[in-house]
């Protein structure tokens, strides 16, 4: 795409939500340009996936504790760690010892296609044959917030946008009420980064993440007035509505001011169907029960799957679901004891994702939605403290299923300790994958800001065809 | 015996105009300016006799006096310091007293130090001179003084027309070189090359004066034309790049929340200090704290400062300004996206903070007049620098008789007549 035509699309992009929003604006105003407009799709290939779910476990999931089974480990316990050839070890935080430490979780083969997996995920276990693993993700960073960026933007800096933002850009909208970009952060905070994770960057704001606080009264911030101002009324709220209708029938034939309009009618229409979406009452108890939400432990993930799975059935294109809050406690990040953490916080999810996973598949969804398990880095196979892991960069597990992806099927290896990958899979590959499967070349999706072309995956970016189905 | 010698230096085929030398031994402060011709004709002819000419060329000639005389009486501007930082020392974090030692790097590596780096301009820009004055560069402030005159220079072109373009682009919404940032070969083009040089030369010439410029542009015909849409216009220039007309633009953001203060009689125009904090701020478990703007009183004073002075939280921006899209302030902006969207409308209807203004002003216009009517044209008058036409007036007054003023001020705030401009 060159930089022209870019800023072209970006002056028609600008009222509404992207793309195809664009251009049936522009249909219906009959302005013109459309023709010239229409040639420059972005889609580049018939897409095998419309929406995404990503589950982000945010500190670090520890791949030898959960699906990267190494028995080499246990010969190992409690020896120091010598990776051999003089390599230096690089550890986050100061712990002196690392004295490799064997997972203390039992591990079995699951499925026809005999992934392993440990005990803290027995409801995942049930669901590997609908799985592709990549066995060898790789972060150049081992901090939190670096490598989450990475993980969320493909880049190491803040400020860029995130995957989901890119979508919504170049994919514009598929439902007509709701966001096309939803977030669902976990209830206990916000992941490292905060919103930085979530942002739009330099991309227009509306396609930056809306964030859904589940637990408030109004998930959707602003989405009503503040209920003690009581002059503010249905009647007023739909009768200001037409009173601006009035208003700007003066300039009424003008593109620019006439989206804006709308926006006024598209607001009211969300604030219609957000409250439905939300309303959890309009699931039956079965349903409840097998996401978990009648258990006080996995209750808040299995709501928020249950509320995915609602979004996904009225088009959203991106929800993020995080698993754990910044800080040093309530995640994945398990740097003091691993038997007592990770049990603690995989079972809030496990019993969830499995639910959801079989209900989407169940229901169809799953084959033209993509679902992403991924973390921002992995764990050291030796010891923090007395029975903690630190952080490493070196290697992780991700998983996806569903549109596109060939299920029960592995890709990638770690090196027998599980320090290191073989051969590193990077966040450009797995997102250049997602975009792919979305029906977007990576390379293809392109913003101009500050003198370059940038991209969601930089200058890298493989796509996994391994995976693909 | 005075001799006057005229210098050429730049060609020898240089007319040379009429020139006049005066001597005097009272101090040059004192001495009154030798008026023009006519003037001098207009003053000596007696009042009665002063033809209606000569009386307005006095009257301009008494009016320019006292504008020089008022303007010479302002307080001089405050002056702005290149200071380096100085702050108490925190751990490895230590202000540095002078210019570190920079040593170049081989191939890059800290590991391989070479010989020490001297502050100097590019060679190639050798039409740029650096540090002529030939000023200590070991001193920090002489070498950021030195880098300051160097950009600066009215040989560097790049800066006076990166400037006039981004003058242009505050005007107009869009720039000459559709990338500001970028003059160079990753940038574009400009659409209208001379007059960005002309624009350029005015600001380099007029002595880097920005108001001279803001001048040139405002009084401008492509500026002062109207925002009206025309179909036959459109059908060739659908982006207004040869600007048929002003487009409209939506507030930024900045604008839109200090017009509403400004507006509600509630702007506290300070300049300068510390910024303020609009959130509730209290440790969290770890490094970050927990912020929370929603708990916010929307009438706290320091809801009412310039948000120019606005406390960014980077990785936490204020939600309503996001919306109105703000930048991320992690990275360079050097344009603001004026999007629009469901959720911009829900937060320009329902944040606290707009109701609160509006609210503000409804009471300040229910002080003002006991009549709907006039409170609906002072509204206008107000928020839009004109008048209601009679069906606007009609439309207002009727749904603040049912809603009342302070929705109806709300309301108009919300629409295209206020926040686009123009």
């Amino acid at each position: 795409m060159t930089l022209d035509h870019h800023m072209q699309r970006r002056d028609f992009l600008w009222s509404t939500g992207g793309a195809f929003g664009a251009l049936a604006l522009q249909h219906m105003l009959g302005a013109p340009n459309v023709e010239s407009h229409a040639s420059h799709s972005i889609i580049t290939h018939r897409p095998k996936a419309k929406r995404v779910v990503q589950l982000f476990m945010n500190g670090g999931v520890s791949p030898m504790d959960t699906f990267d089974y190494k028995p080499a480990l246990k010969k190992l316990d409690g020896k120091p760690f010598d990776p051999g050839g003089g390599q230096r070890v690089e550890s986050v935080t100061r712990s002196p010892g690392f004295k490799v430490m064997d997972s203390p979780f039992a591990f079995k083969q699951h499925g026809q296609c005999g992934q392993w997996v440990s005990e803290v995920f027995p409801h995942m276990a049930q669901r590997v044959d609908d799985m592709a693993f990549i066995m060898s993700m790789h972060s150049s960073s081992n901090v939190h917030g670096v490598a989450s960026y990475m993980q969320n933007t493909g880049f190491a800096l803040p400020g860029f946008p995130s995957m989901g933002a890119w979508i919504s850009y170049g994919l514009g909208r598929l439902n007509q009420n709701l966001p096309e970009f939803v977030v669902m952060s976990d209830p206990r905070g916000l992941p490292y980064n905060n919103l930085g994770n979530f942002s739009s960057g330099f991309l227009p704001s509306q396609h930056g993440a809306t964030v859904i606080d589940s637990g408030a009264q109004d998930p959707i911030a602003f989405l009503h007035a503040p209920s003690h101002v009581t002059d503010i009324t249905k009647e007023s709220e739909s009768e200001g509505r037409s009173l601006l209708r009035q208003l700007g029938a003066i300039n009424a034939e003008d593109p620019v001011t006439q989206s804006r309009i709308q926006s006024y009618e598209e607001a009211a229409r969300l604030q219609l169907a957000a409250p439905e979406v939300f309303d959890l009452d309009q699931e039956s108890d079965w349903v409840k029960k097998r996401y978990g939400m009648e258990k006080e432990v996995t209750h808040d993930f299995a709501k928020r799957c249950l509320i995915a799975r609602r979004m996904l059935e009225r088009d959203v294109r991106f929800i993020q679901l995080w698993s754990g809050a910044g800080g040093p406690s309530n995640n994945w990040d398990n740097h003091s004891n691993i038997h007592k953490e990770l049990p603690w916080i995989a079972e809030q999810v496990d019993e969830p994702i499995a639910a959801f996973l079989s209900d989407l598949k169940a229901t169809g969804l799953l084959e033209d939605t993509l679902v992403i398990w991924t973390t921002e880095f992995g764990r050291m196979p030796f010891t923090q403290g007395e029975s903690g892991r630190d952080h490493n960069g070196g290697t992780f597990v991700t998983w996806l299923a569903g549109g596109g992806i060939r299920p029960g099927c592995h890709i990638g290896r770690s090196d027998p300790r599980a320090w290191k990958a073989e051969k590193p899979i990077w966040c450009y590959d797995l997102h250049a994958t997602i975009l792919h499967l979305l029906g977007v070349d990576h390379t293809q999706l392109t913003y101009p800001h500050n003198g370059l072309e940038r991209r969601l995956t930089d200058v890298h970016g493989h796509v996994l065809k391994e995976i693909l189905s | 015996m005075l001799r006057v010698e005229l210098n050429h230096p730049e060609e020898d085929s240089q007319w040379v105009g009429r020139c006049r030398i005066r001597w005097s031994n009272v101090h040059s402060d004192r001495i009154e300016p030798v008026l023009e011709a006519d003037l001098q004709e207009a003053f000596a002819c007696s009042e009665e006799t002063r033809t209606m000419e000569q009386k307005l060329l006095l009257a301009r000639h008494a009016l320019g006096r006292h504008l020089d005389q008022s303007l010479e009486a302002l307080p001089s501007p405050p002056q702005v310091y290149a200071a380096t930082s100085y702050f108490s020392s925190e751990g490895n974090f230590k202000p540095s007293l002078g210019p570190r030692t920079i040593r170049q790097l081989r191939r890059g590596s800290i590991q391989q130090p070479g010989k020490e780096a001297q502050p100097a301009a590019l060679s190639a820009l050798s039409h740029i001179p650096w540090n002529p004055e030939g000023a200590d560069l070991a001193e920090e402030d002489n070498r950021r003084l030195a880098l300051g005159k160097w950009i600066t220079h009215p040989s560097n072109g790049l800066f006076w027309r990166t400037m006039a373009n981004r003058l242009w682009q505050h005007h107009f919404g869009s720039p000459l070189i559709l990338t500001p940032n970028d003059l160079g070969n990753g940038g574009q083009a400009p659409t209208h090359p001379e007059l960005l040089d002309w624009l350029a030369c005015e600001l380099r010439d007029s002595g880097g004066s920005l108001k001279h410029v803001h001048r040139l542009i405002l009084n401008s015909r492509t500026y002062r034309q109207a925002s009206t849409w025309r179909e036959q216009a459109a059908a060739q220039d659908a982006e207004n790049k040869y600007y048929w007309r002003v487009s409209p633009r939506r507030m930024e953001a900045e604008s839109f929340r200090d017009s509403l203060l400004q507006l509600s009689g509630q702007l506290d125009a300070r300049m300068g200090g510390p910024s303020v904090k609009q959130f509730l701020m209290e440790p969290g478990i770890h490094v970050t704290p927990i912020v929370d703007y929603k708990g916010f009183d929307p009438t706290h004073a320091a809801m009412h400062r310039r948000s120019i002075y606005r406390f960014l939280f980077r990785t936490l921006p204020d939600p309503f300004m996001k919306a109105l899209d703000c930048p991320d302030a992690s990275t360079w902006h050097p344009e603001r996206n004026r999007s629009v969207g469901s959720l911009q409308a829900l937060a320009m209807l329902h944040d606290p903070w707009v109701i609160a203004q509006s609210q503000a002003m409804a009471d300040q216009l229910q002080k003002v007049s006991k009549h709907l009517e006039h409170q609906i044209e002072l509204l206008y008058e107000s928020s839009l620098c004109r008048m209601p036409n009679p069906t606007e007036k009609n439309l207002m007054i009727d749904y603040a008789d049912r809603h009342g003023l302070a929705n109806a001020t709300r309301y108009l705030w919300n629409s295209n007549a206020f926040v686009f401009m123009p």
